[in-house]
């Protein structure tokens, strides 16, 4: 299941135990002590609900809701916890063991745990079979699928006995690859439950042909378009995770779970129930939070001023950072401007303007992360290189202005620079660049946050020092997502944009890529690169990276933080979580929050 | 001319309403050359302030002076208002009279483009259109011209139909004018106390069409200012007590758009002679 | 009559045919589709090429025109593609919610501003008339949104007295909500008696200036009387003439109340549906607001025909 890659940054849930109350992830009264059931109400983001049930998601329905939603009822193959900050595999949580490899690397050998369905029914390794027919049969259908990678790269998956899967791949991987970013987003299935093409057929082996599958999976996905039987429908009640759905109003997305008897696994919940409370925006959800209506709530960005009366009134307030990177997008296909943007100096001097130190004190009020490149910098330390916990480009209108003048621009403080140099010498604009080329660009931004806004104002503004002209305009997200693809000379589609800022994140890994490998955003053609990116030594070092372990994956990295594909902004905070002081919370990294780790305190 | 002063002479609320929008002008088209302000460079250090001595108004979200941006964005909006109403009157008024003189087929297609055009309340067809168009200057004008334009057309298309029975038309047809010629140099002018009465609550209507757009995100952008821009952002902080982020801008349109429709209301009374009891 | 009310029908009927012609256009001329921007940043191509398949959305327009309305003959109309429910699950939903605010603003304004456009009438030109006339000008001239902001911050940031949003969930649970409804009908109604009463001042003075009043009044009646038995029903059936053409104007007004107040309505609906190129949502809701709109211009139109027979025989 694609969730499993959110999970992937998931879960601070048993660290609890392990960790107690230490660091940024867990709240609560250092002296209270655990008070056993209660209920605690949990604050949706605004106008995001859950509306999709079923495992194998189409990508539209994919949101860290629905991820908080189906995580809590299916337990995935392999489970991630969060370590400050960073995805780690837990495997006493997960329904596969550590896997072994043959000498030679391509096989995978994992056995399950026993454990069973909620109706008493044993997990298998034929529903781990179920999986893998209904993914491979489904496979475009499906939000978690990244083509190239599993199970494309899979020449066999055999199941020697109820509890042993093997996975056999085409080359040699990187077992933490293998680990992280392909076993790490299966999931697993019932398939004496879900293997029916009606509602009132009987159960077969259908997944095991192509059509069966389809069947299947058109089935399943009509019954997970009627929300309101998701209580009801006998399907959605074979679970193996630790809650079960109570109740569920399918016109507000308000949902109330409570704790799975049969759960088998390591963390049964403390709570008696676990509410998730749906808002049509964020004041909605302040005014509730004022109120004292919410244990977990969050406060929006623009009442910062407002923390002191939130902790007087009993929560603790911290920033909830995702595993994310943040930046905006540059298009190198764009027949205009992309020959300005292939030229790796003029990338230089709009990164040396962006100035993250100011965003983050100013517009952050100090709580945001500076992105340094494609790895988060707060990332464990076997990820980061050190090349990349510094700062490659630090903010300088001076630099930026060398960089300029010194390939041929005439520089024309707010005003608008031109090339008057052209030409493909070291000290000449570059090529495909004609004397007199404007430095002006349009840059397309989401509109909805102020962060974004005021980010963007502030950049053009210190853009101007060097003639850099911004035009700014402003589009809902889902209407900057719809630009943001490479030209097609064909139809024309994505050769008119040539920046755009969806307003952060920019990338959160954990969703398909639980080890920050860069295959999906800036390998060429890549579903993620929006821009068109095309480096043929980038696109080597990202291969490595899949094969070669640690190193590569540095290498590949620090190539990108140094190349620019993208100009890199500050992260800011998922959310400002407020959170009852009386409550002890687990949470993810990935936003996802795990409350089978939660209890009260008194 | 005179017909003017001396409509206005009773008229206690046109002569409000005039020199209301004559300051409205003044203010933001001279004002900016007494009060200087960087209305271009943002300066988030000094984002939010409260109204001080050197800021009498206050600081917006990325640090521009609230005073020097009302006047800028009075420039935007009284522009945008009337330019939109003269297209849309223009344009409606031509529609409307061709309509109603032709009649027949032609009217009765052109009025159903206006009746199927009003069906679809203004702000839905915006907010799509919206999502095709970027907005700039002259792309805003011209939609919320392209929506008021049909007003105007009923109207005159009203006027129209009970002018041309009129004997005088037959009188210009006997005599071999055209009718290009009827209708222009015979109808219209009849109308006009219509159309300017109209005209006049055309820009009423579009300064405060331009603010809802702006509030719903389909403004200009960034850095423009225009009163309805300055708001949007003012929704942000309703909890935050920055008052100066709500209140000037939205004063700012009530009175612009209370004096143009003192002007029109003066203007229509005064045309009016029935209304004279 | 009966030929009247055909032709107003059949037209009507081309009305709705030609807004359902440009604005499903209108959705299909988004340059990229709906594809990506439902999808997100993330999408593969071959996940975006399956969604266009499955909503067939790789055919030519009017194959797609045909379908749409091939399957709103069999009163289907069609499936959100961000919300995993169909359209006409969502409008039942959500359309209440809508009517139920414009309703009860309606009725408020008219129950206002008839009265105050009688005091208006009677007293005009004195002290009370032109009081209410500027604080109704007020209203007037005010945008919506500017309105609810104040109501607001007054009432929900400075007083606390009422809550800042719309009610959540559907009309079921507004018994236990009532007080989150307060702001958004009262902007809704304060904009709406401006409007009506601007309307219905100059009306009933037009009534009171008739010969036939002069008439009454020059034999004796009083004014209370004249008001009562000849401006006071004339003007109803200028307030439904009125309110037949009112519909748009009061739609556009609820689309800013609920998006202001996150009053999860059909105009919410709608403004979140046409942001995320939710075409489907979009296009249904304009269906029924120009039906909605439609009838009601009919409606008004029927009532000042039988008022007037003088417009059912000229010039339509």
């Amino acid at each position: 299941m694609s969730r499993r890659r959110v999970l992937a940054a998931v879960f601070a849930a048993f660290a609890i135990l392990l960790s107690a109350c230490q660091g940024g992830t867990t709240s609560g009264t250092t002296g209270g002590t655990k008070v056993s059931g209660g209920d605690a109400k949990f604050a949706m983001p605004p106008n995001t609900t859950p509306n999709y049930i079923f495992l194998m998601e189409p990508p539209q329905f994919n949101s860290n809701i629905w991820g908080q939603f189906v995580e809590l009822m299916w337990m995935q193959f392999y489970f991630f916890i969060d370590k400050d900050g960073n995805p780690n595999v837990d495997y006493t949580r997960s329904i596969a063991n550590a896997p072994t490899f043959s000498a030679d690397g391509l096989t995978a050998t994992t056995t399950l745990k026993s454990w069973n369905w909620s109706d008493g029914q044993p997990i298998t390794s034929r529903d781990v079979e179920f999986w893998m027919t209904m993914f491979a049969a489904n496979k475009s259908a499906y939000g978690g699928y990244v083509p190239g990678q599993i199970p494309d790269n899979l020449t066999n998956v055999s199941y020697p006995d109820a509890h042993t899967v093997t996975f056999t791949f085409d080359k040699k991987y990187d077992p933490t690859w293998i680990i992280y970013n392909q076993l790490g987003q299966l999931g697993v299935m019932p398939q004496h439950a879900w293997d029916k093409t009606s509602a009132g057929g009987a159960i077969g082996d259908y997944d095991r042909s192509v059509n069966g599958a389809h069947a299947v999976w058109n089935f399943l996905n009509t019954q997970a378009q009627d929300l309101s039987t998701y209580t009801t429908n006998p399907l959605w009640k074979v679970t193996d995770g630790p809650w079960k759905l109570d109740s569920f109003d399918a016109s507000t997305g308000h949902a109330v779970m409570v704790p799975n008897t049969s759960y088998s696994g390591p963390d049964k919940p403390a709570l008696d129930k676990f509410e998730m409370m749906p808002y049509t925006s964020d004041t909605a959800e302040f005014n509730s939070l004022r109120a004292g209506e919410l244990d977990y709530g969050y406060l929006p960005f623009q009442d910062l001023n407002q923390i002191s009366y939130l902790t007087s009134h009993g929560y603790d307030v911290k920033p909830w950072f995702s595993f994310s990177n943040n930046y905006f997008v540059i298009n190198f296909t764009n027949p205009k401007t992309g020959p300005l943007f292939k030229q790796l100096y003029i990338r230089q001097a709009m990164q040396r303007l962006v100035n993250q130190a100011s965003y983050i004190k100013n517009i952050l009020k100090g709580y945001g992360k500076p992105t340094y490149g494609p790895v988060p910098t707060t990332a464990n330390q076997d990820y980061v290189s050190a090349a990349e916990k510094k700062d490659p480009y630090p903010y300088s209108a001076t630099e930026a202005k060398n960089l300029l003048t010194s390939h041929g621009w005439t520089v024309n403080p707010n005003g608008t620079s031109t090339c008057s140099s052209p030409g493909t010498g070291s000290t000449q604009c570059g090529d495909g660049i004609a004397s007199g080329a404007k430095l002006e660009f349009k840059m397309q931004y989401a509109s909805g946050t102020l962060v974004a806004s005021q980010e963007m104002q502030a950049f053009k503004s210190d853009a101007s020092q060097v003639g850099m002209q911004i035009d700014l305009a402003e589009a809902s997200p889902n209407d900057v997502f719809a630009i943001s693809v490479p030209c097609d000379p064909a139809s024309g589609n994505g050769c008119g944009w040539d920046l755009v800022y969806w307003g952060g994140p920019g990338w959160t890994y954990g969703l398909t890529d639980t080890y920050p490998e860069q295959g999906q955003i800036f390998l060429t053609n890549a579903g993620g690169n929006a821009g068109g990116y095309s480096d043929p030594t980038d696109d080597q070092l990202i291969l490595d990276s899949w094969t070669s372990g640690l190193d590569a994956l540095h290498k590949s990295n620090d190539y990108l933080a140094q190349n620019l594909p993208v100009i890199w902004m500050p992260l800011a905070p998922f959310q400002m979580s407020a959170i009852s002081q009386h409550l002890h919370v687990a949470q993810g990294a990935a936003v996802i929050t795990l409350p089978q780790g939660w209890y009260h305190t008194s | 001319m005179s017909r003017l002063r001396s409509l206005f002479r009773h008229q206690l609320g046109g002569r409000v309403g005039l020199v209301i929008v004559a300051f409205a002008i003044l203010f933001s088209f001279a004002g900016p050359l007494i009060y200087h302000t960087d209305q271009v460079h943002t300066a988030i250090d000094q984002a939010t302030l409260a109204p001080s001595a050197g800021h009498p108004l206050g600081t917006d979200e990325v640090g521009y002076d609230v005073l020097g941006r009302l006047m800028v964005g009075g420039q935007t909006s009284l522009e945008v208002g009337i330019a939109a109403a003269l297209i849309a009157t223009t344009f409606g008024v031509l529609w409307g009279a061709i309509a109603g003189f032709f009649g027949g087929l032609l009217d009765a297609l052109m009025m159903r483009v206006v009746d199927s055009l009003v069906a679809i309340p203004a702000l839905f067809l915006l907010v799509v259109l919206g999502t095709i168009i970027t907005p700039s200057v002259p792309v805003l004008v011209l939609v919320v011209g392209g929506i008021a334009w049909l007003v105007p057309a009923r109207l005159i298309r009203a006027e129209t139909l009970s002018l041309r029975t009129r004997e005088f038309v037959d009188a210009v047809r006997v005599m071999g004018g055209s009718e290009a010629r009827i209708v222009l140099r015979h109808i219209l002018p009849n109308a006009v106390g219509t159309v300017v009465v109209n005209a006049t609550f055309q820009v009423a209507d579009a300064i405060l069409t331009v603010a809802a757009l702006s509030f719903l995100g389909l403004g200009v952008p960034p850095p423009a200012a225009n009163w309805g821009s300055m708001l949007s952002s003012g929704v942000d902080y309703t909890f935050a007590g920055y008052w100066w982020l709500i209140y000037p801008a939205g004063i700012a349109i009530v009175i612009t758009v209370v004096a143009f429709n003192l002007i029109g209301d003066a203007l229509r009374e005064s045309l009016d002679v029935r209304l004279r009891v | 009559m009966t030929l009247y009310l055909v032709r107003r029908i059949g037209q009507s009927v081309v009305v709705i045919v030609f807004v359902l012609v440009v604005v499903f256009g209108l959705t299909r001329a988004l340059p990229g589709g709906p594809a990506r921007a439902i999808l997100g940043p993330r999408a593969t191509q071959v996940a975006v090429a399956n969604f266009n398949h499955a909503y067939g959305l790789d055919q030519p327009l009017p194959v797609q025109f045909a379908d749409y309305v091939g399957a709103l003959g069999r009163g289907d109309l069609g499936f959100s593609y961000k919300r995993n429910q169909s359209v006409s699950t969502l409008i039942g939903e959500y359309l209440p919610v809508t009517l139920v605010l414009m309703l009860v603003s309606t009725v408020i304004a008219v129950g206002v501003a008839i009265p105050l456009g009688m005091v208006q009438a009677v007293r005009r030109n004195r002290v009370e008339d032109h009081l209410l006339t500027g604080i109704l000008f007020v209203f007037y001239s005010m945008p919506v949104f500017w309105l609810g902001l104040i109501l607001i911050v007054v009432f929900a940031g400075n007083l606390g007295w009422l809550p800042s949003g719309g009610p959540q969930g559907g009309i079921g649970t507004y018994a236990g909500q009532l007080s989150s409804l307060v702001l958004p009908i009262a902007t809704l109604s304060l904009v709406t008696i401006a409007l009506f009463s601007r309307y219905l001042r100059s009306a009933m003075i037009e009534a009171l200036v008739q010969d036939y009043v002069r008439t009454a009044r020059a034999k004796g009646a009083s004014l209370n009387r004249v008001m009562l038995r000849h401006v006071l029903p004339n003007s109803l059936f200028s307030t439904i003439t009125l309110l037949g053409l009112s519909i748009p104007y009061i739609f556009s007004g609820a689309l800013i109340v609920e998006a202001l107040f996150n009053y999860p309505g059909m105009g919410l609906l709608f403004w979140n549906a046409a942001s995320s190129r939710d075409y489907p949502v979009v296009l249904g809701v304009t269906l029924v607001v120009a039906l909605a709109t439609v009838a009601g211009n009919l409606a008004a139109d029927l009532v000042y025909a039988v008022v007037d027979p003088r417009i059912r025989y000229t010039a339509e």
